[in-house]
C-alpha cells in the first residue's frame, strides 16, 4: 500500500497542470482537505532539503510540480524550440490594465493607454491569458475582458491578490489638494482616495487601502 | 506575428539609452540610430518628461510641446509608423498650450488648470506602465520554472448514448436558432462587430461550469443575426481544431456541444509557436 506522499507525487507528476486541492483530496479519498495541505506542505520542504531538481509549487489555485529555477539553462536547451514568444510591451501594459481593472472593456484599455489595443488583446485572448466575461450593460452592450487561470500560471501566481500591488497616484493627490486649498474648499483629508477615482471602477482588493497620500 | 516583430522593437528599444543619435557618426557618415518604440503618445510623453526631469504635475507646455513634435519628426524621418493616436496626442498638447497663454481672467470660474486633464491620464498610465515592468519581472521569474512538457492524453469524455452529428444537422440548428430571432428593435445601436477570436472566446464562457452544454444555450449569448453567424463559424473553426465535439441524443434532438479537455488541446498551442 502505497503511503499518501508517494500518491500525491504520483499524481502530481503524473498531471502538466496545477492540480487543485479539492481534486487531490478526493483522489486521496481517506484524507480531508486540511490533512492533504499538510502532506503537501512538507512534500514541499522535502523537496527543498534534499535539493531536488523540482519543486512542489502552489500556482494558478492549485499545486504542480515545476523545475528547480537553477536548472533552466539545461532544461531550455532541450526544450529551446518549444519556449513561447515573450509579450511584447504593449501587450504587457495591456495585459497588466486587465488584471488589476477586470472585467473591463477594450474602450476603457484604449483609454488607459492612449492607444487603440485591438491586436494586442487578439494575442491576448490567443494564447488564452485573458478571455471573455460576458458583456457590459452599457451601450452598445461592449465585450468585458478578465484574465485566465493560464494567466496566473504564466505569471506563476496562486491567486490574483498575488499580484504585485498597483502603485498609489500619490503625486496627483497632493496635487488635488493644492487645487482644493487655492480654491478655498479644503477637500475632506480622510476621503482624498475617492477624488482620485473619477469613473465607478470595480477595484480589487489589493487596492482597497486607503491612499494616506505617500508619494 | 505581430508579437514578434513588437519584441524586436522593444529589444532595440532596451539597447538604446536614448532615442537620439547613438554610437555617432562611423566610418563613411553613417548613423545609427537607435529608437525606442514607444507603445503610445502617453509612453512617448512620460519618456520626454522623465528625460527633461520635470515634474509631472508641474509640466512646461511649451517645452514638451516641442519636444513632443520634434519627436514626431524624427520618427517620420526614421520612416517609423506614426499612428493616428499620437498626432491626437500632439493637438492635445497644442490647445492646452493655447489655452494656457489666456490670461486667468478670461477663463471661466472656477475652471481646472488645462494641464489637469493630461496629468490625470499620465498618472493613470504610469501605473499601468509599471505594473506592466512587475508583470514583465514575473514572467521572466516564471519562465525559469518548466512544467511538464508531455501533454497527457485523457480519456475522450464523449457517452456512449451520444452519436456524431452531421454538417447538415448543425447548420439546420443554426436556422431553429435565426428563425426564432426576435423582431427588430426600435433603437438602433451600431454594436462594434465581434471577430471570431472574440466569439470562441465568448463561447467557451459557456464551458466554465461544465464541460458539456446545449447549442441553442451557446447562441443564447450572441445578440444580433451577424453576431449568431460569427458564433457559428466560432464553432466550426473550433470543431476543426478538434477543441469541441458534437453529438445528439436522437436525430432532431437537441444538439450538445462538449468541449474537450486541456489535454488535447495543448499540442495545437504549441504549434503556433
Amino acid at each position: 500500500m502505497p503511503t499518501p506522499k508517494q500518491i500525491l507525487e504520483a499524481v502530481l507528476f503524473a498531471s502538466d497542470v496545477p492540480v487543485t486541492l479539492p481534486v487531490l483530496t478526493q483522489v486521496l479519498g481517506d484524507r480531508t482537505a486540511p490533512e492533504v495541505r499538510a502532506i503537501l506542505g512538507e512534500m514541499a520542504e522535502a523537496y527543498e532539503r534534499e535539493e531536488r531538481g523540482v519543486v512542489l509549487s502552489e500556482i494558478a489555485g492549485g499545486f504542480q510540480l515545476l523545475s528547480r529555477k537553477e536548472c533552466a539553462p539545461w532544461v531550455e536547451q532541450m526544450l529551446r524550440s518549444r519556449r513561447k514568444i515573450r509579450l511584447s510591451k504593449p501587450a504587457l501594459e495591456s495585459l497588466a490594465i486587465i488584471a488589476y481593472r477586470q472585467p473591463i472593456t477594450k474602450v476603457e484599455i484604449d483609454s488607459i493607454r492612449g492607444v487603440d489595443s485591438g491586436g494586442v488583446l487578439h494575442t491576448l485572448l490567443e494564447r488564452n491569458l485573458v478571455t471573455i466575461k460576458g458583456r457590459s450593460k452599457g451601450v452598445g452592450r461592449p465585450l468585458l475582458y478578465s484574465t485566465t487561470q493560464d494567466f496566473l500560471s504564466y505569471m506563476g501566481l496562486n491567486e490574483l491578490v498575488d499580484l504585485p500591488e498597483l502603485k498609489e497616484l500619490g503625486p496627483l493627490l497632493e496635487e488635488r489638494e493644492r487645487f482644493a486649498d487655492e480654491g478655498g474648499e479644503t477637500a475632506p483629508a480622510t476621503a482624498p482616495a475617492p477624488a482620485t477615482a473619477p469613473e465607478s471602477e470595480p477595484e480589487l482588493e489589493l487596492e482597497a487601502a486607503p491612499a494616506d497620500g505617500a508619494a | 506575428m505581430t508579437d514578434i516583430e513588437s519584441q524586436k522593437s522593444t529589444d532595440a528599444a532596451a539597447r538604446a539609452t536614448g532615442y537620439a543619435e547613438e554610437g555617432g557618426a562611423t566610418g563613411a557618415g553613417l548613423i545609427r540610430v537607435a529608437f525606442p518604440a514607444f507603445t503610445g503618445p502617453l509612453d512617448l510623453l512620460l519618456h520626454l518628461i522623465q528625460r527633461e526631469e520635470i515634474e509631472i504635475t508641474d509640466i512646461p507646455i511649451a517645452k514638451i510641446t516641442r519636444e513632443y513634435l520634434d519627436t514626431l519628426e524624427l520618427m517620420a524621418e526614421l520612416d517609423l509608423e506614426v499612428a493616428g493616436e499620437f498626432l491626437v496626442m500632439a493637438a492635445t498638447l497644442m490647445r492646452i498650450k493655447a489655452r494656457m497663454l489666456l490670461p486667468p481672467a478670461i477663463m471661466e470660474e472656477e475652471e481646472e488648470d488645462p494641464r489637469e486633464g493630461l496629468v490625470r491620464q499620465l498618472l493613470e498610465y504610469r501605473r499601468f506602465k509599471e505594473a506592466a515592468r512587475d508583470l514583465e519581472r514575473l514572467e521572466s521569474d516564471r519562465r525559469l520554472l518548466f512544467d511538464r512538457g508531455a501533454p497527457a492524453q485523457l480519456e475522450d469524455p464523449q457517452d456512449g448514448e451520444l452519436q456524431p452529428v452531421s454538417l447538415f444537422r448543425l447548420l439546420d440548428a443554426l436556422k431553429n436558432v435565426l428563425q426564432r430571432q426576435a423582431p427588430p428593435i426600435v433603437h438602433t445601436i451600431t454594436a462594434e462587430p465581434i471577430s471570431i477570436e472574440e466569439a470562441i472566446a465568448l463561447i467557451r464562457s459557456a464551458f466554465e461550469r461544465g464541460t458539456r452544454a446545449l447549442f441553442e444555450e451557446v447562441l443564447l449569448g450572441f445578440v444580433t443575426r451577424i453576431e449568431k453567424i460569427t458564433a457559428f463559424l466560432g464553432l466550426l473553426e473550433l470543431l476543426k481544431q478538434e477543441r469541441i465535439t458534437v453529438a445528439q441524443e436522437e436525430l432532431f434532438g437537441p444538439i450538445w456541444i462538449s468541449w474537450r479537455s486541456e489535454h488535447e488541446r495543448r499540442p495545437m498551442a504549441s504549434e503556433e509557436e
